[in-house]
């Protein structure tokens, strides 16, 4: 146990990328949740699709940056390309699964939402096979490249993972609070009806915020395809999972909410592991979740449930 | 033709018939008063107007077009805009925030530009900043800058409605449907709003359909007063031919219904 409890400032580290990346993807519900009250379960292979580009876009840079591309522009253009189809998946998957359910049974786009879910899955099985594809993330990051603080040691890949999960929720409070569309988008979380009254177009804002989701989801799988180097076409079930717990621990709905959810339940993951057991991780980190929840139902930062009238 | 043209509206909930034939209509300029007792069907009427359901049988249209069961952001398209009775704000955000978060179907750029930050896109959004200003400004120190910031759930009552009457200005509306603006405000504030509404059509060259039980306002600013009475009007006029009819006095006053027109509505605590 002595010897478990040195790795806790390292583990502490560890935590704080995992926990970055579940805040990217909490990110993702609970915009989508914020503004139509719709649990997106899909949400979890949207990141494991942005994964695979990120894959196809590092397998195809290979050759170019074994000739000497700087391995910054081939980051960008993994992320850059994740983000973009990502979005547009997330478009895509809104238009056609999710806006001709929205106004039927409540349970109906939640069962779509299983059902794109399984789609995505099977397709990349079909078009990438079972097997686990390594990312050589050492293209782009020299492995020995990295930061030591005493017996810390945080590599540049999880760095490069904390400084962009970052600087894209700055980026996304900046588009939520400060510009129109951000408005828009409150305005039609807290009152669709009274919002599409008064012009606000509602169906091109509700795209838009599940391209931003999904962008994040995409940035999200490439970020983890570097820090743990492989992909496989399952990798979307237990993220999408952990990032739906995290959105739900800070409250779902809520940014700064998904943020915090996101880092205390890396940390919560990260430290059970090392110093408890890898083999009661999951059951650390849900335990914890029951326990916040009973004393907090709605989330660190939710509000609490008020009665329509 | 006219601006607003209701002709024979039914509307029947389950077995509930709340509207029987309305037929009026508003002229361009003009403020339409609709009165009546509690349940005659004023804001089902509005709801219908303003896209929030389609009537059993019967034609909306404005400036000649059917507008009956079209979406309501179609309608606010066309121009027609509304506050609530019941106040629909979007609490958590500021006074400005609100303003500028409606009827931007007008604006000239994109999300694209506003995430880029390009001129064009700044220049927009002083543009909008500025009309906003000015129309909270139609309220004068009550709705003045030092409120811009403030969320709307910390505004009063009267400040509430003030505010959606002013964001529903922001769509730029030919037609403006108030369901009692009035409602929860004091002698001295009516009159300063009776004395703001009586100003809006020549100001921004709209029309108002208004919801009021409070008949000093109504006196005030109404052109033509309509008398509603279970779901038809039973009477149409100025406001002294339709308050010396006798079918209006026992509308009011007799067994039908014993809501006094002065009685102040039923509403939730701010």
């Amino acid at each position: 146990m002595g010897d478990s409890l040195s790795h806790l400032p390292q583990q502490l580290a560890n935590g704080l990328t995992l926990g970055a990346v579940y805040a990217l993807i909490a990110l993702g519900y609970s915009l989508v949740y914020g503004v139509l009250r719709l649990l997106n379960f899909a949400h979890g292979e949207v990141y494991m699709v942005g994964a695979f580009i990120g894959y196809g876009v590092l397998s195809l840079l290979d050759p170019a940056l074994a000739a000497g591309l700087p391995g910054w522009l081939g980051l960008t253009a993994m992320l850059l390309a994740a983000m973009l189809g990502c979005g547009l998946l997330g478009a895509l998957i809104e238009r056609l699964v999710y806006r001709p359910l929205r106004h039927t049974h409540r349970l109906a786009p939640l069962l779509g939402a299983l059902g794109i879910a399984f789609v995505l899955q099977h397709g990349v099985l079909l078009l990438a096979s079972a097997r686990h594809r390594a990312i050589h993330a050492e293209l782009i990051l020299p492995a020995a490249l990295g930061f030591e603080l005493g017996s810390v040691r945080l590599s540049a890949a999880r760095l490069l993972v904390i400084g962009i999960a970052l600087l894209l929720l700055a980026a996304l409070s900046l588009l939520v609070y400060r510009t129109r569309m951000g408005r828009a988008l409150r305005a039609i979380g807290a009152d669709p009806e009274a919002a599409a009254m008064l012009g606000v177009p509602v169906e091109r804002v509700v795209s838009q915020t599940f391209v931003l989701g999904s962008a994040l989801a995409g940035a999200a799988g490439v970020l983890v395809g570097l820090v743990f180097t492989k992909v496989w076409h399952l990798m979307g079930v237990a993220a999408g999972l952990k990032g739906f717990t995290a959105a739900v621990l800070g409250g779902i709905g809520s940014l700064p909410g998904a943020l915090l959810g996101g880092l205390l339940l890396g940390i919560a993951e990260s430290v059970s592991t090392g110093v408890i057991s890898p083999t009661y991780s999951d059951l650390i980190v849900f335990g914890v979740l029951i326990v916040a929840l009973l004393v907090r139902p709605s989330g660190l930062f939710g509000k609490r449930a008020q009665p329509k009238v | 033709m006219s601006l607003l043209m209701c002709d024979q509206l039914t509307m029947a909930f389950g077995g509930l018939q709340v509207l029987r034939g309305l037929s009026f209509a508003v002229e361009p300029g003009q403020i339409v008063a609709l009165i009546g007792p509690n349940g005659a069907g004023k804001t089902t009427a509005l709801n219908l107007i303003s896209g929030l359901g389609r009537p059993t049988s019967g034609a909306i249209r404005l400036e000649g077009r059917s507008i009956a069961g079209l979406a309501p952001a179609a309608i606010s398209q066309l121009g027609v805009a509304r506050n609530f009775q019941s106040l629909r704000l979007f609490l958590n955000m500021s006074v400005l925030e609100n303003m500028t978060a409606v009827g931007y179907r007008r604006a000239r750029t994109n999300t694209l530009q506003a995430v880029l930050w390009t001129p064009a896109f700044r220049r927009d959004a002083a543009l909008w900043r500025a009309r906003a200003e000015e129309l909270l400004g139609l309220f004068g120190s009550r709705l003045g800058p030092h409120r811009y910031d403030q969320p709307a759930y910390s505004l009063s009552y009267a400040n509430r409605r003030r505010l959606e009457i002013a964001r529903a200005l922001m769509t730029r509306p030919k037609l403006l449907l108030l369901d009692e603006p009035a409602a929860g405000m004091n002698p001295h504030e009516t009159d300063e709003l009776a004395a703001l509404i009586a100003a809006l059509p020549r100001r921004f060259g709209l029309a108002i359909l208004l919801i009021e039980h409070d008949m000093g306002l109504v006196e005030r600013v109404a052109d033509q007063v309509i008398v509603l009475d279970h779901g038809a009007a039973i009477a149409v006029g100025s406001f002294a031919e339709v308050t010396a009819d006798h079918q209006v006095i026992a509308a009011y006053l007799g067994q039908s219904a014993r809501a006094a027109p002065d009685e102040p509505p039923e509403e939730e605590a701010p």
